[in-house]
């Protein structure tokens, strides 16, 4: 008898491996996110200039929906029959809150983009501060997926304490986003700046921070995924 | 010529054909989770399945080869000899038949359903219903359902085991050195076991319990001493520069070793089992030439054994780098712990089997064995709908065998009588 039952018992392609293709569309647009930020706080997002800030934009936008398919590709292409090497359910949830970074980042910049406003330059270099260290939190979840991928796919054996390493630095990363947070917020209210201003500020920030949010998510999700 | 030896010749020369072509396919199951998980090569493979094939079949294989021969149908209900000759001569061709469509087509038939099948058509159609012998033949059908199953539970339960044990532990190596020599020392003693009560020379000394018992638990120290005084080597080999670093590699270089053993575990068991589908038919019309009858229990002749063992050796020899090429285009990457698990489950199932007397499929057992792996969610994502197909053809083979070995027979008799 053939080989072809053997290899036939093994699905040509793990869904596993398309969270990582997924996560590879968040950090592009993280990417974008924080070129954004920059080109609001220099030109805004009205006139010649402001050009610069909807092209990004639209470009985050086309970055999600992209992430979107993949998202939509990997749920819709999972058979009853395939047995994946972590709980369904926990997969389909990862899928969802990987997909919520970036749709929180989406909707920061729609929290920019409603009208145009002058970002203090007191505040701008604690907004950049900020953007880095939500930025730090996406790109720690990166090796956790990674390994956690290869430690439950057996592609390679991954030492468990490693593992665990990397989860506790995203969340580590995301106290110090929180902390950040409070403390914009706070400065935010106390400054002179109108109430529209610091509420669509706010809104921003919080939305960074959702980010963030979704990524220590993430990050507890996958320490579920290797829970003994 | 005798019609009788003309029927002999002609049988012996298709069970070496079919043994043959076993030989060439079989390798790839046997072999392939040695293979995909890089523990030995593609040449390695094919030198080691051809040796202990060989070895598992002279050895081991006269249990199954006895069933074969004469567990499924009451060979002394049917008076004429000839007819029954014949009908084992058909029954063996057709088999040939269906591993040849498999090989040429890569549909999951298997060589032990389809000789069973062939025996039971050859004896409905010379004998009638009273001719088959129901009772064993239920053994041997409900071996067919119970071995993927116990496959599949050996592959989860040693699997877990690992992960827990050694994987998930914060001291790898140091967990691995613990439990790879009761692994080891487990899979030594099953095959000790196996030699001592199921081969001609173990059965002479007339073994009980008792001593099956005490050469088992020695086997396990044994195993455990040696692993104890090789270990300051085999440390150093396997840590080599990277002493204070993470033993992660190390550990799968250990797992790599360790399956080695296994890969040759299931080349013995495969050999000890699958040698019945060519030997067991030929036995059965070498009885009839040389002593005119088949009593219900029979002692298989050694050289027709060595027969089909050389068979299937060549076979694997000769062909299987070919046909393990082919498959291995399409291979996936199984590390060598999951590899372990696999092959553990699937060759301790089939050498139990073997050791029962129940002809049973290796390739089978081994999809079990991936199927308790992939419970155990050690696998990047198993295809379970493949068992529905498995299962139909496990259904589909046997009436389709027993009524080409039907064909065949009448053929023959047309040709021959």
């Amino acid at each position: 008898m053939g080989g072809l039952i053997f290899f036939g018992m093994f699905a040509k392609k793990s869904p596993m491996s398309g969270l990582l293709e997924h996560y590879e569309q968040i950090s592009r647009g993280m990417e974008l996110i924080g070129e954004s930020m920059i080109s609001y706080i220099k030109h805004g997002n009205s006139g010649i200039q402001g050009k610069e800030f909807q092209r990004l934009m639209d470009e985050v936008n086309d970055v999600e929906d992209k992430a979107d398919q993949i998202k939509r590709r990997i749920r819709n292409h999972m058979p009853r029959g395939l047995f994946l090497p972590v709980d369904r359910v926990l997969f389909f949830n990862y899928t969802h809150q990987q997909d919520d970074i970036l749709d929180a980042g989406q909707d920061s910049l729609y929290w920019l983009s409603m009208r145009n406003m002058s970002i203090p330059d007191d505040f701008q270099k604690e907004l950049l501060v900020y953007r880095d260290s939500v930025s730090s939190s996406i790109k720690l979840l990166k090796p956790a997926l990674a390994a956690t991928i290869s430690m439950v796919t057996g592609e390679n054996i991954v030492d468990r304490e490693t593992l665990k390493g990397y989860f506790r630095d995203v969340r580590l990363n995301h106290k110090i986003v929180s902390r950040m947070q409070n403390e914009l917020v706070s400065l935010v209210f106390n400054s002179d700046m109108e109430f529209k201003e610091i509420y669509q500020l706010i809104h921003f920030i919080k939305q960074l921070h959702a980010m963030s949010h979704s990524a220590e998510g993430c990050s507890d999700m996958l320490r579920a995924m290797i829970a003994r | 010529m005798d019609t009788g030896v003309l029927i002999l010749g002609l049988a012996v020369f298709a069970g070496f054909l079919v043994a043959f072509s076993m030989g060439a396919n079989d390798v790839a199951n046997a072999m392939a989770p040695a293979v995909s998980s890089k523990a030995v090569t593609l040449r390695q493979a094919v030198v080691l399945a051809a040796v202990l094939n060989c070895l598992g079949a002279v050895f081991l294989g006269a249990e199954v080869a006895n069933t074969v021969a004469t567990g499924i149908v009451n060979v002394s209900s049917i008076e004429d000899t000839g007819q029954l000759a014949l009908g084992m001569l058909a029954a063996l061709l057709s088999a040939g038949l269906w591993v040849l469509i498999a090989t040429m087509t890569g549909l999951p038939v298997s060589a032990t359903h389809s000789v069973v099948g062939g025996i039971i058509g050859m004896g409905l159609v010379i004998g009638g219903p009273e001719a088959i012998n129901w009772r064993p033949l239920t053994g041997i059908v409900a071996a067919w359902l119970i071995s993927p199953f116990f496959g599949a539970l050996l592959g989860y339960l040693v699997f877990m085991h690992i992960r827990s044990a050694i994987l998930y532990s914060r001291a790898m190596l140091v967990a691995a050195r613990r439990w790879a020599p009761f692994w080891l020392g487990l899979t030594l003693a099953l095959v000790a076991l196996s030699f001592m009560y199921k081969t001609p020379f173990g059965k002479g000394w007339h073994f009980t319990w008792v001593h099956g018992a005490l050469v088992g638990v020695s086997i396990m120290l044994l195993a455990l001493l040696l692993s104890k005084l090789a270990w300051p080597f085999i440390s150093a080999r396997l840590m080599g520069s990277e002493r204070f670093k993470a033993h992660v590699k190390q550990v799968e270089e250990l797992f790599r070793h360790m399956q080695i053993g296994t890969a040759c575990y299931v080349a013995l068991s495969h050999g000890a089992n699958d040698v019945a589908n060519a030997i067991g038919p030929v036995a059965a019309i070498y009885l009839i030439a040389a002593q005119g009858q088949v009593l219900d229990k029979v002692q298989i002749p050694l050289w027709l054994l060595l027969l089909g063992g050389m068979g299937i050796g060549l076979g694997t020899l000769l062909m299987g780098k070919k046909v393990m090429g082919t498959v291995g285009e399409g291979i996936t990457k199984i590390n060598n712990s999951r590899g372990f698990s696999v092959a553990f489950g699937a060759a301790t199932t089939v050498l139990l089997a073997s050791n029962l007397g129940l002809p049973v499929s290796t390739t089978h057992a081994s999809v079990g064995a991936i199927m308790g792996v992939g419970l155990a969610r050690g696998f990047a994502a198993v295809d379970f709908r493949v068992l529905g197909r498995i299962f139909l053809y496990w259904v589909l083979t046997v009436p389709i065998a027993a009524i080409s070995c039907v064909i065949v027979y009448l053929i023959l008799r047309w040709i021959i009588f």
